[in-house]
């Protein structure tokens, strides 16, 4: 081999390995979006749930967006991986500071299958909103609803489908209330109602 | 002199009853059944399953519109509810929260809560302890004039017959 062909394998060498750097870069660049997406699809920035920490103990409002916002637990009904970063938040807390803004009591009036039931059957179920209520309605094939009230702090769940009927309810805290009135919102919004 | 006593009750009779009727014309009665669907068949109220419940009281009806659209709310004055559930009566627990709306006189909304889950009707429904849940029949929904007390009208003459008397003397 003369020193004319080492030169032209050289050159292809580094033409090939450039391409492939670039091919490398490239693919780095377009994955690299995607892989920062969060479940909902929207920059895990400030989406607004840790706003009412921008004046309380420093150190809460980062503590709370890597917990609620960058996991998005605040639109997303998931379990957190874990609870070191809960644990330091509740660490830094003093005396008026409120607790993790996305931590979200279960409503007790019924579990999310039970929920999932009214709109399951494909049948136009109803919702009414009136100060601070609401309540998401199927009657077919007999009734069966959850209801949320933040006023009066009580929520409700009946099915008369089942044998024996469901039938619960209850008074419960303003947290609670919220939940409820959360996962009913979500609900009827989902289905435009 | 008998007479004159006579005109003067006579007079003051017939204004105090302008008074009256002007004062307590907008209130009225009200009662409306409410259709028990389930409850365990042991429970506080001694109700069963197809039995009826009832709420009624009273609300100043000037606050509706023509047709009898609107909403009354039991914290205004002289405005009241209570439930006969079965064997139990529930009564103003909380007066902001409570209220009821109605659409051509139809009850559309009923918002009650007994505070302890015993009670609580919201929009057309109702449920409570041991497995009660039914629903209002919004079209059973009736009033009727509050009627004025005869002591009202008795002492008010009298009162209105001793000024006649005091200024005829002067």
């Amino acid at each position: 081999m003369n020193n004319n062909s080492r030169a032209l394998l050289k050159r292809i060498r580094t033409s090939v390995f450039t391409a492939a750097a670039i091919l490398v870069a490239g693919a780095i660049g377009f994955a690299a979006p995607a892989a920062a997406s969060t479940p909902d699809g929207e920059t895990p920035a400030n989406e607004g749930v840790c706003d009412e920490l921008m004046g309380a103990t420093p150190g809460l409002y980062g503590l709370c967006v890597a917990y609620c916002e960058a996991q998005d637990l605040d639109t997303v009904d998931k379990q957190p991986p874990n609870t070191k970063i809960l644990d330091n938040y509740r660490k830094k807390m003093k005396a008026g500071d409120p607790d993790m803004p996305c931590i979200q009591a279960p409503c007790p009036c019924w579990s999310s299958e039970e929920l999932a039931v009214i709109t399951s059957d494909g049948i136009a179920a109803s919702c009414l909103r009136n100060s601070g209520r609401i309540q998401l309605i199927d009657s077919a094939p007999a009734t069966r609803y959850a209801f949320a009230d933040t006023e009066s702090t009580r929520c409700a769940y009946v099915d008369i489908n089942t044998v024996p009927p469901k039938v619960r309810n209850q008074t419960i805290t303003a947290e609670e209330a919220q939940s409820c009135m959360a996962a009913l919102t979500q609900a009827c919004d989902a289905l435009g109602l | 002199m008998i007479t004159t006593i006579i005109r003067y009750i006579g007079f003051s009779v017939v204004t105090l009853m302008g008074c009256v009727g002007t004062a307590q014309a907008a209130l009225v009665n009200f009662e409306v059944t409410g259709n028990v669907v389930v409850v365990d068949a042991s429970n506080i109220f001694n109700l069963s399953g197809g039995g009826t419940i009832t709420a009624s009281g009273v609300f100043d009806d000037s606050v509706l519109a023509a047709g009898g659209s609107g909403t009354i709310y039991f914290a205004d004055p002289g405005n009241s509810i209570s439930f006969n559930v079965g064997s139990k009566t529930y009564s103003d627990f909380d007066l902001v929260a409570e209220y009821m709306t109605l659409s051509s006189n139809v009850l559309t909304d009923l918002n009650y809560s007994s505070g302890d889950g015993e009670f609580d009707a919201y929009f057309t429904y109702f449920t409570g302890a041991d497995g009660l849940y039914g629903e209002w029949d919004g079209a059973s929904f009736t009033t009727s004039p509050v009627p004025v007390p005869a002591a009202v009208w008795l002492f008010g003459s009298g009162l209105l017959g001793l000024v006649g008397l005091a200024r005829r003397r002067r």
